[in-house]
């Protein structure tokens, strides 16, 4: 079971997002509606993973996941996006990022994502 | 769809109620089964093989039989097989009417005449609708399509069908320098070139869609509501963009934001698709490269952006 921080501006993708990672058994210590909260939350829980919204007002996903980076460079995020972000993923997986899943997403998606950033 | 189409038009002619037309479409959707679990109960196709499919179909705007043909898993000529097992939607549809005795095949017959003549339908359209196929069906309620908006309505068909699987049919496009805006989820897509997408619903009627995507009941169309809406949109809009990023045309997905009260106002026009879903309509507002305003009509002064 791992420790997850969810970042979306969009209430519904975080409460989808809570329910398929509590159904595989993880559990979910903090949600974040932008960059800027994403960034504090992530020195405050010191979650085992982010999953990490690209398209977000204040602060966007990608500067949220260089900041993240630059406090653990270890830290695992995997971008959730919606389709056709091709050259924004580039960029998150060239700033660190351990892996994306696009929306909507299935609950065996999102497992196969977490399995893979576990067990690296 | 075209069960949607015509069986509204024998509502709104006396010839069906809405709860036989209800029943037969619940009947219809009992019988019609996809495609992936047809192949696996044929054995054209494993299980997982027809899940690798459904994966690959929700990453891409494209057709199950296609990625099936392209990966391998099944020939041309077995998809053909597959669709003929499925059944033809229109003769479905008429057998489903018969057979619970609402009307005789004869009866559908004359009506179907009338719902041609009173189209201006040719043979081919009529063709086009019984195939149930949205790309061949949009065009005849289209006019003067442009290629972009073309692609981005018949898209929004399609994510229709896949994501909130909803019975739904359309109506004739309208283009318009003026849309009256009751309450809209809206999203930007900038770049190459820039896109308003919205869809905009009076009443309660844009619950249809927020409920179908989030599996929630709202209240009414309160924030969390507007948020579902568009972040269907964003689905939709995500889509569009990576169809066209295979053309080398990128666009940016901006944040999602919502309307309510406000006049979309142009010097150009902009299309207004009605969607309906049972009783309840829903306009998708598409604007492709034109300069717009949104106003409040209290002020008459463009409003700032809300969500």
């Amino acid at each position: 079971m791992a420790k997850i921080l969810i970042v979306d501006d969009s209430r519904t993708s975080r409460r989808m997002l809570r329910e398929m990672l509590q159904g595989l058994g993880h559990e979910v210590i903090g949600e974040a509606t932008n960059g800027q909260e994403a960034v504090v939350c992530f020195k405050d829980y010191q979650p085992d993973i982010v999953t990490l919204d690209i398209t977000m007002p204040i602060l966007d996903g990608i500067d949220a996941l260089k900041q993240i980076i630059a406090i653990d460079p270890s830290a695992k995020v995997i971008m959730v996006t919606a389709a056709g972000q091709k050259s924004k993923i580039l960029e998150a997986i060239k700033a660190g990022a351990s892996d994306y899943v696009v929306k909507p997403m299935t609950k065996e998606q999102l497992a196969l994502a977490l399995e893979g950033v576990l067990k690296n | 769809m075209f069960e949607q189409f015509f069986g509204n038009y024998l509502v709104g002619r006396g010839k069906l109620s809405k709860e036989e037309l209800n029943r037969v479409i619940q009947k219809q959707k009992e019988t019609r089964a996809k495609l992936g679990l047809i192949a696996v109960a044929e054995k054209l196709l494993t299980a997982q093989e027809a899940e690798e499919v459904n994966e690959i179909q929700g990453r891409l705007d494209r057709r199950f039989g296609d990625i099936a043909v392209d990966k391998g898993f099944l020939t041309a000529k077995q998809v053909e097989h597959l669709l003929n097992l499925q059944g033809n939607p229109y003769l479905c549809f008429v057998q489903s009417i018969t057979e619970a005795g609402f009307m005789t095949v004869e009866e559908v017959e004359a009506e179907l005449a009338n719902y041609q003549e009173e189209n201006g339908f040719t043979m081919t359209d009529m063709e086009a609708l019984k195939s149930g196929d949205v790309d061949r069906i949009a065009p005849l309620f289209i006019p003067d399509w442009h290629v972009l908006y073309f692609e981005y309505i018949t898209l929004t068909f399609r994510m229709i069908s896949r994501i909130l699987h909803i019975p739904f049919y359309f109506g004739k496009v309208r283009k318009q320098t003026e849309y009256e805006i009751e309450c809209m989820g809206v999203q930007e897509l900038k770049g190459a070139h820039d896109l308003f997408a919205g869809l905009s619903g009076k009443n309660n009627n844009l619950l249809v869609i927020a409920e179908n995507f989030a599996r929630e009941k709202f209240e009414g169309v309160n924030d969390d509501a507007f948020d579902a809406v568009c972040e269907f949109i964003n689905c939709i809009n995500g889509m569009f963009a990576s169809n066209l990023s295979g053309r080398n045309i990128d666009l940016e997905i901006c944040v999602p934001c919502w309307y309510q009260n406000r006049i979309l106002s142009s010097k150009n026009q902009f299309y207004v698709v009605p969607l309906y879903f049972d009783d309840k309509e829903v306009d998708l507002v598409v604007a492709i490269d034109i300069a717009y305003d949104i106003i409040d009509p209290k002020c008459e002064e463009p409003t700032e952006l809300k969500g």
